[in-house]
């Protein structure tokens, strides 16, 4: 690639959001592409390889959705440090700008802008068949003319002119077109003209008049300048004042008249009904009344897919990993080697595996709902209320899909611009009661709330259930307005935002888009998962020298001495085994700090490894109380009931126990999953560290509380 | 004349033409976004309590909010 006079190879697909520049994307690239952040910021960068008429291959990324080169969020920041600094290495030799037929005047602003920064570009005129629909026609030619650009009008739904598009971006690299612009876009004031010069005379590297007018513009968010540079375009700045606002006004105002004369020119008249489709749905689905009904019934019905069609999908994933276990343990037989590939490594494969048939379900779901158009609506409708707590009408996107997984949700908080609110939507959506938390739950509401119902109707162990999902909501509520308080963001908060019009999703973006959220799970959030997995399983396996061999000669004898059948010795050969691991010294470690709590080293234990997931505590539970089947959660039940508290000589699991356990987990982030995922999104350890350190400490003290409080009023 | 008003002064159901993009944060989008003077737009619906706007401006539809819709100042169409 590249060698072509000192070209890189590097092209950029760039438009306004809403401009159909992602289908393009992946008609232009098939399969061949990857996806990951921009350098140093959580902004999703997606680049593949595009194949040129003549056999070179050219990698092309595509850019977020950008109205202008005066960014006003990350998003379209990230466009333009690319495009303002032709020193960096994401400098792109040639740009294909996407714009949409229907609104051909707002999108051309970008276009012109790019235009004077000196970049080749070639204009993809998208949705013609939907344009000409509504009455709307261009000549391309004359238009290409008009703006001096090579222009291709391409569908970008079936892929129907890419074929042209390709030839064209083969001929424009090498180096075929030599037209120039017909009339100056916009013209600068004598004042700005006079900055300019003494700018450009300071800056080598800059070659257009435009280029400098930016960097005056953005002079102190420029990071790619050098100190000194700065330093000496400050000077410069004082000599010339420079009203940065009202020259961008005045800038786009007149780039606009001259647009509005192009387009005027180049369109074909004729009349046409506009497509009034939209208008009608939107009457109802953003009705003041029956807009956050309905919003409210589809996510009901996200949350219920979510929750119930990856029930069966899962037990599968399940099913096959612990066959595979009992395989490889079959096949090398006991020792330390096929417990760690079953126990260890099998066991965290498939403990990342089994939330990929959630994953892919909501995502599907979340992909209609983006490509049908109807994602908008709901921030038009939610904006206030999620913006008194500090999050964004697209957080209850991820709020609600919280309840069935929290990664999922956190993954899917990435249509959140602001990365403010995207930060504290991640931050607090752990907080709603996942499924993971259901058998906890279930194991504890049993053991602690009566079966009656209230007056005949209702169960109390239903209302308890119930308020545990209150309770997690009202603490992500709570979390956000806190975090809102604290965070601070330079960012503007805006709403303004296009409601496009609705459209049948397209099967290519939807696959697209489960796809690499699917694979950039298993790819990041997968390693630490796999990680911490074996970490688990050596902490319950691995004692002090000795002192395992010790443990299982002593359950062998208590168990003869019993006189246990064989299930029952093995069974109990796993408690005192896990009781000696170095998970239950921690455990045991652990007993003077959660005293308070009411919880002994037993639970202890449970607390160790249900941090690899919440649903873990049963299990272990389960093997600490000897019992032979996990799943039997009767009689663990039983088992954890009966048991006494040798100092008061009461049921040890009473009220203020089972209460302050079960509070506990409403609040505390255990699961290593989602420490792993809120890290990936984030960018760093910073903000999962935190995120676990705040909700553990809320669970200590609430469940501290909780447990004194009882105890105190004697229960 | 008639008195100034923005479009959040503007009865849901009414066409309106830009006169005027005041200064705010998000002027640059505005503009950006089409909504710019001579522009006509619609005030199609607002959410409870006045706090986001549903407007029409040929051939889209957008969502801004109440402090968004009175950067813009409009005029009745005759």
């Amino acid at each position: 690639m590249g060698g072509v006079h000192g070209l890189k190879g590097r092209i950029a697909l760039i438009g306004n959001p809403n401009s159909g520049k992602s289908s393009l994307f992946n008609h232009l690239t098939g399969l061949r592409q990857k996806t990951g952040n921009f350098p140093g910021v959580t902004v999703e960068r997606r680049s593949g390889a595009l194949r040129l008429p003549d056999g070179q291959h050219l990698q092309v990324v595509d850019f977020p959705g950008t109205y202008s080169l005066y960014p006003t969020s990350l998003d379209e920041r990230v466009v333009f440090d690319v495009l303002s600094n032709p020193r960096g290495a994401d400098y792109p030799d040639l740009v294909i700008y996407v714009a949409d037929a229907l609104r051909l005047d707002q999108h051309l602003l970008l276009l012109s802008q790019i235009r004077d920064l000196g970049i080749p570009v070639i204009l993809a005129l998208n949705l013609i068949d939907a344009a000409a629909s509504s009455g709307v026609r261009y000549d391309a030619r004359s238009l290409a003319t008009r703006l001096g650009v090579p222009t291709i009008e391409v569908n970008g739904r079936t892929g129907e002119g890419t074929g042209l598009l390709l030839q064209q971006v083969e001929q424009l690299y090498n180096g075929v077109w030599t037209e120039q612009p017909q009339g100056a876009p916009f013209m600068m004031s004598p004042e700005v003209q006079d900055l300019i010069r003494d700018i450009r005379a300071e800056l080598h590297w800059v070659t257009r008049d435009f280029q400098a007018l930016i960097v005056a513009h953005h002079l102190e968010e420029l990071t790619y300048l050098q100190p000194d540079e700065v330093e000496r375009l400050r000077t410069i700045q004082q000599r010339h004042p420079f009203r940065s606002l009202t020259v961008q006004v005045e800038e786009i105002m007149q780039r606009f008249r001259h647009i509005d004369q192009i387009v005027r020119e180049v369109r074909i008249p004729e009349t046409g009904d506009r497509n009034a489709l939209t208008s009608r749905v939107d009457r109802i689905f953003t009705h003041v009344v029956w807009g956050p009904i309905i919003f409210v019934v589809f996510l009901l019905f996200i949350f219920q897919a979510v929750f119930s069609w990856s029930t069966l999908p899962m037990e599968w994933i399940e099913r096959i990993f612990s066959e595979l276990g009992g395989g490889i343990k079959y096949a090398l037989g006991e020792g330390w080697l096929s417990s760690l590939l079953a126990d260890g490594v099998l066991a965290g494969l498939g403990g990342v595996l089994v939330f990929i048939p959630q994953i892919v379900l909501l995502f599907f779901l979340i992909a209609l709902l983006e490509e049908s158009g109807y994602m908008a609506r709901a921030v038009y409708l939610f904006d206030r209320l999620m913006r008194k707590v500090g999050l964004n009408g697209r957080s209850i996107v991820a709020l609600v899909s919280g309840t069935a997984c929290a990664i999922p949700a956190v993954m899917s908080t990435r249509t959140i611009t602001n990365q403010k609110e995207r930060l504290i939507t991640i931050l607090v959506t752990p907080f709603i009661s996942c499924s993971a938390r259901l058998p906890v739950y279930a194991l504890l509401v049993g053991l602690m709330v009566p079966a009656g119902k209230v007056m005949g109707l209702v169960s109390y162990q239903a209302m308890t259930f119930m308020g545990l999902y209150i309770l997690g909501a009202g603490a992500a509520m709570a979390g956000a307005w806190v975090f809102n308080r604290m965070l601070k963001t330079a960012e503007p908060g805006y709403l303004l935002m296009e409601l496009p019009d609705y459209q049948v999703p397209h099967w290519r973006n939807v696959v697209f888009t489960v796809w690499s959220k699917v694979a950039s799970f298993v790819r990041e959030a997968g390693k630490i998962i796999i990680m911490i997995s074996i970490v688990l399983w050596f902490l319950a396996s691995y004692s002090l020298p000795g002192r395992m061999t010790q443990a299982t000669e002593t359950a062998r004898a208590e168990a003869t001495a019993n006189g246990l059948d064989e299930a029952d010795t093995e069974a109990l050969i796993a408690a005192y085994r896990i009781e000696n691991s170095y998970a239950g010294m921690l455990g045991k470690g652990l007993e003077p700090v959660i005293r308070p709590l009411g919880f002994d080293w037993k639970i202890g234990i449970a607390l160790v490894t249900s941090f690899a997931a919440r649903e873990v505590f049963v299990g272990t539970m389960a093997t600490i109380y000897s019992i032979g089947s996990v799943d039997d959660e009767t009689s663990i039940r039983q088992k954890m009931g009966a048991e006494l508290n040798p100092a008061t000589g009461q049921k040890r699991y009473n009220l203020p126990v089972a209460l302050s356990l079960l509070l506990f987990y409403v609040f505390a982030m255990q699961c290593m999953s989602t420490i792993a995922v809120v890290k990936k999104e984030t960018g760093g350890w910073k903000w999962p560290l935190i995120q676990l350190a705040v909700m553990t400490g809320l669970a200590y003290v609430v469940s501290l509380i909780a447990y004194q409080g009882l105890t105190a009023m004697g229960y | 004349m008639t008195t100034p008003l923005t479009l959040a002064d503007v009865r849901p159901g009414c066409r309106v033409r830009i006169t005027r993009v005041e200064e705010h944060p998000s002027t640059g989008r505005l503009l950006a976004m089409g909504l710019r003077p001579g522009q006509i737009v619609t005030l199609v619906r607002r959410t409870a309590f006045g706090a986001s706007f549903y407007i029409h401006a040929e051939f889209q539809q957008f969502g801004i909010r109440r402090d968004e819709a009175e950067a813009l100042w409009v005029e009745y169409m005759d």
